[in-house]
C-alpha cells in the first residue's frame, strides 16, 4: 500500500518546506482516516507540522524524520481524544450501517465506520493496514505491548467487519 | 480476498482524492510552530514567577472550612453561595470551571490545580474543563473533569447517527455500569472506565446525565491520577478522588445547562490558575513533539 506511506526520503530534504511538500500527501491521508473527517484531518495535519516546525532543527537531524512526524500526528490525535474524550462515544456493540452495501457504498461508509470506532481502535487499524506498520512498530508508537497491539487489531477488525459487512472474508 | 486486503483497498479508495493545500499547510504550520516556540520561551522565563504569584494569591475562590491550607492552587471548600434565581450567562470554559469547582466544593474539600478548559462557542453551547484535585488530608491527586454538551454539539449529527439513542445505555467498555431513568425523564448513567495501559490500575469514574427534553448532557468524571486511560497515564492513588455518589451529586446540580448562573461567570473571571485550551483542541501541549 505504497500510496498510504509517507514515501519521501526525508533525509534528502534540506528545508521544512521541502519536507512538507514531500510528505504532506501521505500524512494528510493518514489524518483523514484517523479523524474520519476532512476538516479535522486538515487541522490535525497542520498541528503535527506546527509541532515539527517548532523543533525543526532536532527533527531534521533525527534518524527518521518521517516516522517522527507520523508519531507526532498519531499522538496528537490521541491527545486530542484526551481533551475531548468525554464528547466521544466509542461503541462496543456497533450498528449494522452498511447492510449489504455495494462497493461504492463501502467506500462512502468507511469514514463513517471508522468514526464509530474508539480512537485507539481507529489508530491501530490505520497504522497496521494503511501505514502497513508491523505490529511491533505500531505497538511502540501507541505505547502498548506487541501482544496488546495484536489483540487490539483483532478487536478493531472484528468491529469494523460488523459495520461494513462487505469486508467479510471470501476465503 | 481477505478482510485485511479489502480494508486496505477501501482505505486507499477513500482517501485517493484527499490532497492538502501544501502552501497553506506550510504557512500555517510555520505560524503555529512559531507560536509554540514563543510559548516555550515565555514559559521558560515566567514559569517561576507565575508559580510564586499563584502561591501567594491562591485562596481566592469558593472558600470554606478547610483546615490546613495547601501551598498553592485553588482551595475548594464547603461554604455554598446562594445562587437563587439570578441571571444566566452563556456557557464558557471559565464559567464551567467555576461551576465545577463550586459543585466539587459542595462534596469534598481539597485543592484544585492545573485547571484547563475550552468552550466559548456562542452558537453551540459546549464546554470541557479538567483539573487536578487533591482531597484535603491527602498527598495524592486525581483529575476531575466535566463535559457539557447542548443540542447539536453532542456527537455526530449526520443522518443515521444514533448518539442520542446510546445515551443512558451501558456499553461493554463500561465497568460497574448502572443506568437509571429519573422522575423528570433524565437518564443517569454511572460507570467506571478502566485503563488498558500499564498494570491496569488506572480508572476513570463517571456520572453522566442526559436530558432528552432539551437534548442536554453533562458528564462528570474523577480519576486516580493524571491522563488516566491514556497511553502516558500517571497513576497516583488506588481510588479516584471522588466517589460515584459525589459525581452523581455534581452531575445532577440544577444549574447545568446551555447557560450558567452569572455568579459563575464572575467567579470564572477571577480564576488565576486557568488555561484556555479552546484554540489548541488538537494541539495539547503534552503531546510529543
Amino acid at each position: 500500500m505504497e500510496v498510504g506511506r509517507l514515501v519521501a526520503d526525508s533525509r534528502s530534504t534540506t528545508s521544512f518546506e521541502a519536507f512538507v511538500q514531500a510528505t504532506a500527501g501521505g500524512l494528510h491521508r493518514t489524518a483523514v482516516l484517523l479523524c474520519g473527517d476532512h476538516h479535522l484531518a486538515e487541522d490535525l495535519t497542520q498541528t503535527a507540522y506546527a509541532k515539527v516546525f517548532a523543533s525543526w532543527r532536532r527533527v531534521a537531524s533525527a534518524d527518521d524524520p518521517v516516522a517522527y512526524t507520523r508519531q507526532v500526528l498519531v499522538r496528537t490525535f490521541l491527545s486530542h481524544r484526551r481533551l475531548r474524550r468525554s464528547s466521544e462515544h466509542p461503541v462496543d456493540v456497533v450498528p449494522d450501517l452498511a447492510g449489504g452495501a455495494q462497493d461504492g457504498a463501502l467506500r462512502l461508509d468507511l469514514l463513517a465506520a471508522l468514526r464509530l470506532l474508539a480512537p485507539d481502535d481507529r489508530a491501530v487499524l490505520v497504522l497496521r493496514f494503511w501505514e502497513d506498520l508491523p505490529s511491533a512498530d505500531a505497538a511502540r508508537l501507541l505505547g502498548i505491548s506487541d501482544a496488546a497491539c495484536r489483540q487490539r487489531t483483532a478487536r478493531a477488525l472484528a468491529r469494523i467487519r460488523t459495520l461494513l459487512p462487505d469486508l467479510e472474508d471470501e476465503r | 480476498m481477505t478482510v485485511e486486503t479489502k480494508l486496505r483497498s477501501a482505505m486507499a479508495d477513500t482517501v485517493s482524492r484527499a490532497h492538502p493545500d501544501v502552501d497553506l499547510l506550510v504557512a500555517t504550520a510555520r505560524r503555529r510552530g512559531l507560536g509554540i516556540r514563543r510559548r516555550r520561551q515565555a514559559l521558560g522565563t515566567v514559569g517561576v514567577a507565575a508559580a510564586l504569584a499563584l502561591a501567594v494569591s491562591a485562596p481566592s475562590f469558593v472558600a470554606g472550612d478547610r483546615g490546613s491550607a495547601p501551598d498553592s492552587g485553588v482551595l475548594v471548600g464547603t461554604q455554598p453561595h446562594s445562587l437563587g434565581d439570578g441571571p444566566l450567562d452563556p456557557l464558557t470554559g471559565r464559567s464551567t470551571a467555576a461551576a465545577l469547582l463550586y459543585a466539587v466544593g459542595l462534596q469534598a474539600s481539597g485543592t484544585a490545580t492545573d485547571i484547563r478548559g475550552s468552550g466559548d462557542h456562542h452558537m453551540y453551547p459546549e464546554s470541557y474543563v479538567i483539573f487536578r484535585f487533591t482531597p484535603e488530608g491527602s498527598s495524592t491527586f486525581g483529575e476531575v473533569a466535566v463535559n457539557v454538551n447542548s443540542g447539536l454539539t453532542y456527537g455526530n449529527t449526520k443522518p443515521g447517527d444514533d448518539s442520542r439513542q446510546q445515551m443512558g445505555r451501558c456499553q461493554a467498555f463500561m465497568r460497574a455500569c448502572t443506568s437509571t431513568r429519573l422522575p423528570d425523564g433524565s437518564r443517569l448513567t454511572t460507570y467506571e472506565d478502566p485503563s488498558s495501559y500499564g498494570d491496569r490500575r488506572g480508572v476513570r469514574r463517571v456520572a453522566e446525565l442526559y436530558r432528552p427534553d432539551v437534548d442536554f448532557r453533562v458528564l462528570v468524571s474523577a480519576s486516580n491520577g493524571s491522563d488516566v486511560t491514556e497511553r502516558d497515564e500517571d497513576i497516583t492513588r488506588t481510588e479516584p478522588v471522588l466517589s460515584t455518589a459525589q459525581l452523581v451529586a455534581i452531575a445532577t446540580q440544577p444549574w447545568w445547562g446551555a447557560k450558567l448562573p452569572a455568579y459563575f461567570t464572575e467567579q470564572g473571571k477571577q480564576l488565576e490558575d486557568y488555561a484556555d485550551r479552546s484554540s489548541t483542541a488538537t494541539a495539547t501541549p503534552t503531546a510529543n513533539g
